[in-house]
């Protein structure tokens, strides 16, 4: 029993290593492509590229259900995008609140017969209309068909420029994401073929977005809001840069998803059989890419795109986060084909087994780890001050990426305060004990829900608002002129 | 002590240690940016009142750090003859190092420094700058190219412009990306890219095709007509699309002819150009396009037959009784957008009996689809043509 114990505590050590310098490894290059890009900004003539008829239109389009309180604050942050040409489609995914009144009312919506595309399936639409006020905005209302990815597919169907960027309907955008994203696109069109950024949090992301980076709180007064943080931070910044340059980018955000849409329309659009549309749609694309032979790069950028709302409660926390599990679950066995498979570069001999390793076994190595630890102290392997010193190097091992995450993010963007950056860097060692226990949990009740099948989206509750719709909140259509001005 | 507790100790002390480092190296990086802003804008401040009591900008500049001439000279908001002054200024005070910078670099961070070099050099109006410019275009990394491009592109004079041609020509960077900066330049460069025409390279016969279409000239409009049967169909689309921009009297034949070509996106361009030359006697040939077997040309056909507005309406009503369902519905939508729709609503609720209104409604609601039909009832009801509302109800079904 001793050696056992002994033994599963040193595996489980040997694992948390394992995945401890694997991330270091990928901080490296993050760090590295971090600087290549904030440099490469500085060289970009922005006022030619935003300017010139040859920058690629976009199709914009805004997925919405049950989303009468954000919705517009989504849609006044995407029109006040810095950008030469694009088209909002709006898809009212069958919401059972006051979602499409909104917009009618706010967009000045008339019905309109539109002949459009079907080139993926989806719920049947049930009226299209546009905008009197902004001449570039549609509406798409259509059934509900219980996915995001349906009502993605439906905005495909009426996209006509030749990308196409997926966003959220309650996510509120920065000024600049689109431009800054398009620069890359548009300097490689034949490889680059999906794309997104970095993507941040806040309880009311509608008070921080658009505004003067010198004017705006650039994080949340609340604990589990800086928590959410700093998880996105090492998220975007540690590791989904580091990935982008070795060419391995295996989850493009569906809150900010740019995709060429020859590419998607390939693939066959968004599938609804995931519970989430956004990892599975980027793990097939490169499937499909590599299977083909054909040269891609599917990238991440370090620059700010979007704000999103944080969960401010434990519980919504916990349902948000064990979707997540239960859907890179899904798609990690659903592509289990591509696991240490040549045929598929790095993406099948490095991300994914890598992705296996860290996102697939982490619960099960996380719970041996502290079980075997506790059990070796009650049965004298090792003392408690063994498991004390242990407990601390990994909650320092965090904090030490979280730190190296914060400097990221502030080079990138300098949107930070100097209080704001002591406030993160000091909760970096309190991360382990403060806030993964509520992510082992979220975790473990992901994957019991992947281990029975069971599919859906519970969207979590809104955090509250001293007032419940404000479309001019925060200047939102002028926005665009703030932050070029900054 | 535990031999095992005291290397893990010792780990431990070590990773505090690690981050205690890093985390001491964020906060003073951040606090040593904001000291360098504050002392670059008070540097500005002290600029501008030197200015504002009618120094000139060299005597205004003399006396700041080289840091904060850099920063002057680099400053996008900088109006342009300071930042020039600036960049002089600094090239006097050290042209060897930035000379030797602007003309090659060892590693990556040097790469960076290099295109600053350039870019100070260019703005000094320095001599060194275009065969520099010249040899950085010439570059292996694609980053030093773009740079290059970029500061070429903020420049004015012809020679610039040749080199950026030359890039273009070469494919030395994105092409679009080249294309931005010469489709803004601010002279003329019809006499560069002429010769283009003729390369034979299609992807340069394109973009000289697409440049072209900035200058309205009959000569350079008889040379791009020659493309129209050029072998490359990228290169026909552009013509057209220029021909058109530039509303030649040759675009119109062009595109009508272009209206059969075999390749799709020929035709949609075709299909707008008719639309931008607002030609309303080739609505017919417009509608023959609604036809087509591609989305994207009914598409374009449609928005061209809509640019041409209410005019179209006698042209397009007879093609309701097409026996292709594409076609119908097409001229539906096209009476829609045209406004034609909610007009002969507006006329039935004014007057419920006007028979002519009311067969050109039906022919349109029930041969047009019910997209058009559906969506021109929930119009009339939300504009509260009740008396309308209830006809066009009993007239789509």
């Amino acid at each position: 029993m001793h050696a056992v114990v002994f033994w599963g505590t040193l595996v489980c050590l040997g694992y948390m290593l394992a995945v401890f310098g694997s991330s270091a490894l990928v901080l490296i290059v993050s760090s590295l492509d971090n600087a290549i890009r904030s440099r490469e900004t500085l060289a970009e003539n922005f006022d030619v590229l935003v300017s010139s008829r040859f920058t690629p239109p976009v199709s914009v389009i805004i997925p919405a259900y049950n989303e009468e309180g954000m919705v517009m604050l989504t849609i006044r942050s995407v029109l006040a995008f810095d950008y030469a040409e694009f088209e909002v489609i709006v898809v009212d995914d069958g919401s059972t609140d006051g979602t499409f009144e909104v917009l009618q009312r706010e967009l000045d919506l008339e019905p309109f017969g539109y002949y459009e595309r079907r080139i993926v399936e989806c719920a049947p639409v049930v009226g299209v209309y546009r905008s009197r006020r902004y001449e570039h905005v549609k509406v798409i209302q259509k059934q509900n068909g219980g996915t995001k990815a349906d009502a993605s597919n439906c905005g495909l169907n009426y996209a006509r420029f030749r990308y196409v960027l997926l966003l959220d309907g309650d996510t509120l955008y920065e000024p600049d994401a689109l431009l800054n994203s398009m620069r890359l696109a548009a300097s490689d069109p034949q490889r680059v073929i999906g794309l997104t950024g970095h993507i941040s949090v806040a309880s009311h992301p509608e008070t921080t977005i658009g505004a003067r980076a010198q004017d705006r709180e650039a994080i949340d007064a609340t604990l589990l809001s800086n928590f959410q943080h700093l998880e996105y931070l090492r998220s975007f910044l540690n590791t989904r840069l580091g990935w982008s340059r070795l060419g391995f980018m295996m989850c493009v955000s569906g809150a900010f998803s740019l995709w060429r849409r020859d590419v998607v329309e390939e693939v066959g659009g968004w599938s609804t059989e995931f519970s989430c549309e956004d990892i599975e749609l980027t793990f097939r694309v490169h499937e499909y890419m590599r299977r083909n032979g054909r040269p891609y790069r599917i990238l991440s950028i370090p620059e700010m795109v979007a704000r999103t709302e944080a969960p401010g409660r434990i519980r919504a926390l916990v349902s948000q986060r064990a979707r997540w599990q239960r859907v890179t679950l899904e798609t990690l066995w659903s592509y289990r084909r591509m696991i240490g498979n040549p045929r598929y570069g790095f993406a099948g001999l490095v991300a994914i087994p890598l992705m296996v390793l860290s996102e697939g076994l982490g619960l099960v190595f996380e719970l041996l780890g502290l079980g075997t630890l506790a059990l070796g102290i009650a049965l004298g392997v090792f003392s408690w001050q063994t498991y004390v010193v242990f407990l601390v190097s990994m909650a320092f091992g965090l904090a030490v990426l979280t730190s190296a995450a914060v400097l990221m993010e502030d080079i990138s963007t300098r949107a930070y305060r100097l209080r704001h950056i002591a406030r993160l860097i000091a909760l970096g060692p309190l991360e382990l004990v403060a806030y993964r226990p509520i992510l082992m949990w979220a975790r473990f009740r992901g994957t019991v829900a992947f281990l029975r099948s069971e599919k859906g989206w519970d969207k979590f509750d809104r955090n509250e608002r001293s007032l419940p719709f404000q479309p001019d909140v925060a200047g939102l259509s002028s926005a665009g002129d703030a932050s070029r001005a900054a | 002590m535990n031999p095992w507790l005291s290397s893990y100790t010792v780990a431990l002390g070590a990773l505090v240690l690690v981050w205690v480092g890093v985390s001491a190296y964020v906060i003073l990086t951040r606090a040593l940016f904001d000291l360098k802003g504050l002392s670059f804008h008070t540097a500005r401040r002290v600029l501008d009142r030197r200015l504002a009591r009618g120094a000139s900008v060299p005597e205004a500049l003399a006396g700041l750090p080289r840091r904060t001439l850099a920063g002057i000279a680099a400053d996008a908001s900088t109006p342009r003859p300071i930042a020039e002054a600036a960049a002089r200024r600094l090239l006097e005070r050290r042209r060897g190092r930035i000379v030797n910078q602007a003309r090659s670099h060892r590693s990556d961070t040097d790469k960076w420094r290099r295109l600053a070099a350039l870019r100070i050099l260019s703005l000094a109006g320095s001599s060194i700058a275009k065969p520099e410019l010249a040899r950085a275009l010439r570059d292996s990394d694609p980053d030093v190219v773009g740079g290059a491009v970029s500061i070429l592109g903020s420049r004015s004079d012809l020679e610039s412009a040749a080199m950026l041609v030359d890039a273009l020509r070469e494919g030395r960077y994105a092409r679009s990306r080249i294309a931005a900066h010469l489709d803004a330049f601010p002279r003329p460069l019809t006499d560069l890219l002429r010769p283009l025409l003729e390369d034979p390279d299609p992807a340069n016969r394109q973009w000289a095709a697409t440049l072209l279409g900035r200058y309205p000239d009959p000569e350079t409009e008889l040379e791009l007509a020659t493309l129209i049967v050029d072998d490359d169909p990228q290169v026909r689309a552009s013509t057209l699309k220029s021909l058109a921009r530039t509303k030649s009297r040759l675009a119109g034949p062009a595109a009508v002819a272009a209206l059969a070509d075999p390749v799709w996106f020929v035709r949609v361009h075709a299909a707008r150009a008719l639309g931008r030359l607002g030609q309303v006697d080739r609505a017919s040939d417009l509608v023959t396009l609604l036809a087509d077997e591609q989305w994207w040309v009914r598409t374009a056909a449609k928005e061209s037959l809509q640019e041409l507005g209410t005019d179209v309406a006698p042209a397009v009503l007879p093609a309701l009784r097409s026996d292709d369902r594409f076609v119908r519905d097409g001229v539906a939508e096209v009476l829609q957008n045209i406004g034609f729709v909610d007009e002969l609503i507006r006329r039935l609720e004014h007057a419920p009996h006007d028979e002519l209104a009311l067969r050109v409604l039906r022919s349109i609601f029930q041969n047009g689809g019910a997209a058009v039909a559906g969506a021109a009832v929930k119009r009339s009801a939300a504009a509260g043509a009740s008396r309308a509302a209830t006809l066009l109800d009993g007239l789509g079904q």
